[in-house]
């Protein structure tokens, strides 16, 4: 072992750098609470075939990739999936079981999974053979340390050297802290401090130390970085804008060096106990990680989905022609899956609305900035970055001194805050403000909601609104060009397929939820808002397309919009359903019809979801709705995007009378009107992408969410203002909390990939594909299915590879 | 008639014992539902006996006594065991176990509402083991987490610790006073402090009572449990920390008779408790999350109350208890929001004239409160100690809003504003407490030599070290020795991680996967 221990650090290190960051770039960013959006935890795996990346994930990581058994069981036993399906799942993934075998296979739970020895770390080892706790104790401190450079708030005392880059503020802790030494890793700070003062080069000479070759480590860092993947996430978002910008993104290598440092600190205090000796010398010798496919188990999965596809061709083929008439209303909701209720429900309420749907931020990517803010919220998908700024503003009101005002009142706040939060006075804050706090547990009991007006009058909330007019700001460009707007509105319009025919009410409803003291309320808001209400998104596009410089400047490029149309602002509550309007055009002949047909659409909506609440079917659910978006104990206040299984880009005529279940990602698309295919191209690279996204982050939650999911709710521990933990420690949780895939009896999401269901030719699909790599691998690697709507939707083929389309049977 | 009313409450919430956990798991709406309504009666009890306690006085009987003390934890426990059973009720919907869950709630919260009620040492002992064994129950309510395990771990020795000496400190009592009845008990021990002699096994029982609580209330060395126990639902926290952690502070108020009787004990609650409370509140500052931030605040309000209690001030450590229970119960309920709303500036920099011009500011404005309720500082030692916390605690709001460039006239009205306010409420609360509590506390200032007046001094002069620390820890480029106390204080001295090395290795866990 001594020789292992005394190699010296090489000084020609190989560049490293290049297997560096490939691994960094395996592991999935990680949103801050404030904007959690989903994530697809196999992003940086998309490269790979699906069942290879799966197999590879699961040795490294020792994690389940694949779904629990009991819900192919279960399928099986309720007639969903067929011993058919379960045949031709067998051919497609090479399994070679029966379909008897395979469906034996359903009714036995999954074996545990292991980490491959090729893969394993000192900690790993150490912990074999002594039976210790090491990778416990590793991650529990790194991810201590981690969290005081990235707190956002919460100490009130902020770690000394956040200002230096992660790993060197990391060591210059370490200078100090002897609870490693505490918990008998001798040596530790002395080790550390004998490390490069670099990551990458740290890392060699880690490697070195531990005698493992850099061309043979891919796995074992990739497995370092996954014993911390929720910090690595978070770090490889705070360099998110940078990647999109096409730059390089080291920030996981400083965590990458930390977990490795641990590893030869293992090995020097460690090093020498019995049996590892020999244990660690087998490691080394492990043969290189050779992870198949599990075929037999990717049947299973793709059985599964089978059943899926053939209840839904089964529904197209069925569909009756809906009728056309001219709408009253056309209304654009976005493409998420609880629309789909919503619209259904709309359509059904009257003949004469018509639904479309968009991605929720409606095409302008904006930076949303609150009166007397210095900094906004990016309102818009985190695949893309905001375009222009707009500012809040109070309309005909002394804007400047109300905003003045709030930022004293707010710095009186911060005042009290420290008073709470100080050591000496929060004694003297506790016995006098202590008593205030029964107010508070009184209105938790009662569950009343406060609406934090942060430092404005209250009545003023209501009035704030968007501006498109540059507003005083810190001296910085803000508002809206009159030239922009032009163009923007063209480009949504065209994306939305909305050319003519326009309603004389068209109304852009965006989403938002509300829940209170919900960590991951985020989440349940618009994806493609940032994780944020689609509020101001609506409101700036309804603006802009009422605006007459705009409709005359459309028109002149060939929409023309009619001078009576007007475009209204909407936010559709997912948690309650209710619609509310801004800026409503109150003196419009259609709008107090257009208020009574949402009001029973949102009533309509609420009995569609009863059921997956739980609720009696007689019974009006609207009151245990509210009390579920204001209720501080309640942990499922809704189902948010839980069960979604397709992504479909068609005319609504295709879909609609259709029940979707609220499972569908619907997009409104009309390949004839979409010269170019721009517009296609458009869909296919971000919002199809995004609802990848979406579903892949529900997938791994389900398959293993202690590693790709957030955990039980009822333990969560808000970190750092953003994040949370499970429980007082250990890395960062990302995905999504058990409480919202289970409700405590079955799993109310079923873990299959995503079915994107495109009307448009073969071959303008198979062109995007070709153009755009990354797309181009979702598909072909397996990581959703693609199918394109023929014949008017009477018959789906599936994308088998260039030029292979294969038509979905529908008979049984 | 009033103690059969009183008995009602632990009755009612301890007759859960009689479903077993499978059988209240297998009907857990029922026993959720029913740990509400006996939550609730046990409420409705506390306020009527509170009624009766006003108008027609209380009771001290051999089963139940119940005067101002008894009435405000039973106030306070009824509340909080209301809000936490209600808050159980949708947060653990859906979990395997919430029947269990509902069960050990009710259980625990009888145990501690029948401590608090206990009218003779036998049944205190009972309830106050009681307590803590079902409590454990829900401590480890995931018993499959290893933190959940290793942390009950160290409770359990200090709580058996604690037992221990509570059971020492009872049977001298009984013996040197010839009753069980904790009424002859506080009656003999008033006595005793009229003819101002102890013998000097009434001492060993105070010092064994103080044990008991500085063990049962995560005094510093055996506060590490504490801030480890968020491996459990939150509404345990919100329980533990608002409820269930006083009980050492409610021993020491309940036996104050007998607790002032030793002036050495005393000593000891001071030193004990006043560097608990700056150990906790300096390693506050530096947790990153918001439950483990909590419970490192607890572990300071707790050494403030024991302090409180050293320095005889039996009354504002009962005002404290339930100040705190309040404030850390709806802390911890509402902890999921921790990430929502405006992120407080609250490091602005502090400059030392400023601190010290806003020093003598909060000296005068905490003098003339202090005067106009009628507690001036120089007869109520007790109180200069408080106060000069109150007055150290208020200098840096009043320094940054008063001097700090940049803040304008409205800041520096606002929180002048707010301090007077402080001021008024905090010697108004203490005012209040003792008017209500004279008749059932001793006198409120014990005779104390020399060696008190020191230990009051090096008190205060803890606390301003807290403040000199705050003062240089948010210097632009900190000393070294700053940054490293950093580090060390991060870690909360180390202690923690020293008793969690020697439990693992003489009570290992269970190997994990």
């Amino acid at each position: 072992m001594s020789d292992i221990l005394d190699r010296p650090a090489e000084a020609a290190v190989p560049d490293l750098l290049p297997l560096l960051r490939r691994v960094a770039g395996r592991v999935a960013p990680l949103w801050p609470l404030q904007d959690f959006v989903a994530v697809n935890p196999f992003f940086g795996l998309a490269e790979q075939p699906f069942g290879a990346a799966l197999a590879r994930l699961s040795a490294i990581g020792g994690v389940e990739t694949l779904p629990p058994r009991a819900i192919i069981a279960e399928a099986l036993a309720e007639g969903r999936v067929t011993q058919a399906d379960l045949a031709a799942a067998a051919a497609e993934t090479g399994a070679t079981e029966t379909p008897e075998a395979l469906a034996a296979r359903a009714r036995s739970p999954l074996p545990p999974r292991a980490p491959a020895l090729a893969a394993r770390s000192v900690a790993d080892v150490l912990d074999a053979t002594q039976g210790g706790r090491w990778r416990a104790l590793a991650i529990e401190e790194i991810a201590k340390w981690c969290a005081a450079w990235c707190d956002e708030g919460q100490a009130a005392w902020p770690m000394p050297w956040r200002g230096e880059a992660l790993y060197g503020a990391w060591r210059a802790a370490m200078r100090h802290d002897r609870t490693p030494e505490a918990m008998g890793v001798r040596g530790f700070r002395a080790t550390i401090a004998a490390l490069p003062q670099a990551p990458a080069p740290a890392i060699a000479a880690c490697l070195a130390r531990i005698g493992l070759a850099p061309a043979r480590a891919e796995e074992y860092l990739h497995r370092c970085l996954l014993d911390l993947a929720g910090w690595a996430g978070f770090l490889r978002q705070r360099g998110w804008k940078g990647e999109l910008a096409g730059e390089a993104n080291d920030l996981p290598l400083e965590l990458l060096a930390i977990r490795c440092a641990w590893d030869v600190a293992l090995l020097a205090a460690h090093g020498e106990t019995p049996g590892f000796r020999a244990a660690w010398a087998e490691r080394l010798a492990a043969a290189p990680l050779a992870a198949a496919p599990e075929a037999d188990e990717l049947a299973l999965q793709a059985a599964l989905e089978k059943g899926f596809q053939r209840t839904l061709a089964r529904r197209f083929a069925a569909a009756a022609p809906a009728a056309e008439a001219a709408p009253a209303v056309q209304a654009a909701f976005c493409i998420d899956v609880r629309s789909e209720l919503y619209r259904r429900a709309l359509e059904g309420v009257s003949p004469r609305v018509a639904t479309l749907g968009f991605a929720g931020f409606f095409g302008f990517a904006l930076e949303y900035v609150r009166l007397g803010d210095a900094r906004g919220a990016e309102q818009c998908p985190v695949l893309l970055r905001p375009g222009l700024t707009i500012c809040e503003a109070l309309p005909g009101r002394d804007e400047a001194a109300i905003a003045e005002r709030r930022g004293l009142a707010r710095r009186v706040a911060d005042l009290w805050a420290s008073f709470r939060a100080s050591a000496v006075s929060s004694f003297a804050y506790v016995e006098t403000a202590g008593f205030l706090a029964a107010g508070g547990l009184l209105k938790g009991l009662l569950r009343r909601k406060g609406r934090d007006a942060d430092g404005l009058d209250p009545a003023l909330l209501d009035a704030l609104a968007p501006s498109l007019e540059p507003r005083p700001w810190h001296g910085r460009p803000n508002g809206f060009a009159p030239a922009q707007r032009l163009e923007a509105a063209e480009a949504v319009l065209r994306a939305m397929s909305l050319t003519h025919g326009f309603a004389p009410l068209v109304l852009l409803c965006g989403h938002g939820s509300s829940t209170v003291n919900n960590p991951h309320a985020a989440g349940l808001d618009c994806g493609a808002c940032g994780g944020h209400t689609g509020e101001s998104n609506a409101r700036v596009a309804a603006m802009v397309l009422n605006d007459p410089e705009v409709r005359a400047g459309l028109a002149a490029r060939g929409i023309v919009i009619p001078e009576a149309t007007r475009f209204v602002a909407g936010l559709h509550d997912t948690t309650t359903d209710e619609v509310t309007l801004f800026d409503a055009p109150e003196n419009h002949p259609g709008l107090a019809e257009l208020r009574g047909w949402l009001a029973a659409a949102s009533a309509r909506t609420r009995a569609m979801r009863a059921p997956r609440l739980g609720l009696a079917a007689a019974a009006d659910p609207a009151p245990d709705i509210r009390r579920r978006s204001a209720d501080w104990s309640e942990v499922r206040p809704e189902w948010a995007l839980a069960n979604n299984a397709a992504f479909i880009v068609a005319p609504r005529a295709r879909t609609q009378g259709l029940d979707l279940e609220g499972r569908a990602f619907l997009h409104s698309y009309v390949w004839q009107e979409d010269k170019g295919f721009g517009v296609l191209e458009l869909i296919m690279t971000a919002p199809m992408v995004v609802a990848n996204w979406i579903n892949l982050q529900y997938y791994g939650s389900v398959v293993d969410n202690a590693a790709m999911g957030s955990g039980n709710k009822t333990l969560h521990n808000v970190v750092g203002r953003l994040g949370v933990l499970e429980g007082q420690g250990g890395d960062l949780r990302p995905g999504l909390p058990m409480q919202s895939l289970h409700d405590g009896r079955r799993w109310m999401h079923e873990p299959l990939r995503l079915h994107v269901l495109i009307e448009a030719p073969e071959a303008a699909m198979e062109a995007i594909l070709a153009r755009h790599a990354p797309v181009r691998n979702l598909v072909e690697n397996g990581w959703l299915h693609l199918f394109q709507i023929a014949e008017q939707g009477r018959v789906l083929r599936r994308y088998q590879g260039p030029g292979r389309w294969e038509a979905l049977e529908t008979a049984d | 008639m009033l103690p059969w009313l009183l008995a009602l409450a632990p009755l009612a919430l301890l007759s859960f014992a009689a479903a077993p956990d499978g059988c209240a798991n297998r009907h857990a709406r029922l026993m959720r539902s029913g740990a509400l309504a006996a939550a609730g009666l046990a409420l409705v009890v506390a306020v009527l006996g509170a009624g009766h306690l006003a108008l027609a006085g209380g009771h001290s009987g051999f089963w139940i006594r119940y005067d101002a003390v008894s009435a405000v934890m039973l106030l306070l426990i009824g509340f909080i065991g209301v809000v936490v059973t209600t808050y159980s009720r949708r947060y653990l919907d859906g979990d395997a176990g919430q029947g269990r869950f509902a069960r050990w709630l009710a259980l625990t919260l009888g145990a501690v509402t029948t401590l608090v009620l206990a009218g003779n040492l036998p049944l205190f002992a009972l309830a106050w083991i009681g307590t803590s064994l079902a409590l454990d129950r829900l401590l480890l309510f995931y018993a499959e987490r290893p933190g959940a395990q290793l942390a009950w771990r160290k409770k359990f020795v200090a709580t058996r610790a604690a037992d221990a000496a509570l059971v020492l400190a009872l049977a001298l009592l009984a013996w040197q006073f010839g009753s069980l009845e904790i009424g002859a008990i506080l009656a003999g021990a008033k006595a005793m402090a009229a003819e101002g002699a102890a013998p000097a096994s009434v001492h060993l029982a105070a010092f064994a009572l103080a044990l008991a609580a500085v063990l049962k209330s995560a005094q510093f060395p055996v506060h590490g449990w504490l801030p480890e126990v968020m491996e459990t639902p939150t509404p345990v926290s919100a329980l533990l920390h608002a409820g269930i952690i006083n009980a050492g502070g409610f021993l020491l108020v309940r036996m104050a008779e007998v607790v002032a009787l030793s002036a050495a004990t005393l000593d000891a609650l001071v030193v004990v408790g006043a560097f608990t409370a700056v150990f906790g509140a300096a390693v506050m500052l530096t947790q990153t999350s918001v439950k483990v931030s909590l419970a490192w605040s607890t572990v300071a309000q707790m050494g403030f109350m024991v302090l409180q209690c050293g320095l005889g001030a039996f009354s504002a450590a009962l005002l404290h208890i339930v100040a705190h229970g309040l404030y850390k119960a709806h802390a911890f309920l509402t902890s999921g929001g921790a990430a929502q709303g405006r992120r407080h500036e609250t490091d602005a920099p502090l400059t030392l004239p400023a601190l010290l011009a806003a020093l003598a500011a909060g000296l005068g404005l905490t003098a003339l409160v202090a005067l106009a309720f009628d507690m001036p500082v120089w007869t109520h030692p007790g109180v200069a100690v408080l106060g000069a916390a109150l007055m150290l605690g208020l200098a840096p709001m009043l320094a940054s809003a008063l001097l700090a460039p940049g803040a304008g006239r409205f800041v520096a009205l606002r929180v002048s504003a707010i301090a007077l306010a402080v001021c008024v409420a905090y010697f108004g609360l203490q005012a209040g407490a003792q008017a209500l509590l004279a008749p059932v506390l001793p006198a409120q200032e014990p005779a104390r030599g020399p060696f008190a007046l020191l230990l009051s001094a090096l008190t205060v002069a803890a606390f301003a070290a807290l403040l000199v620390l705050n003062l240089l820890r948010r210097a632009p480029d900190p000393h070294p020795a700053i940054r490293a106390l950093y580090v060390h204080l991060h870690n909360g001295l180390y202690v923690n991680a020293l008793a969690n090395r020697a439990f693992l290795r003489f009570w290992p866990l269970p190997a994990t996967k």
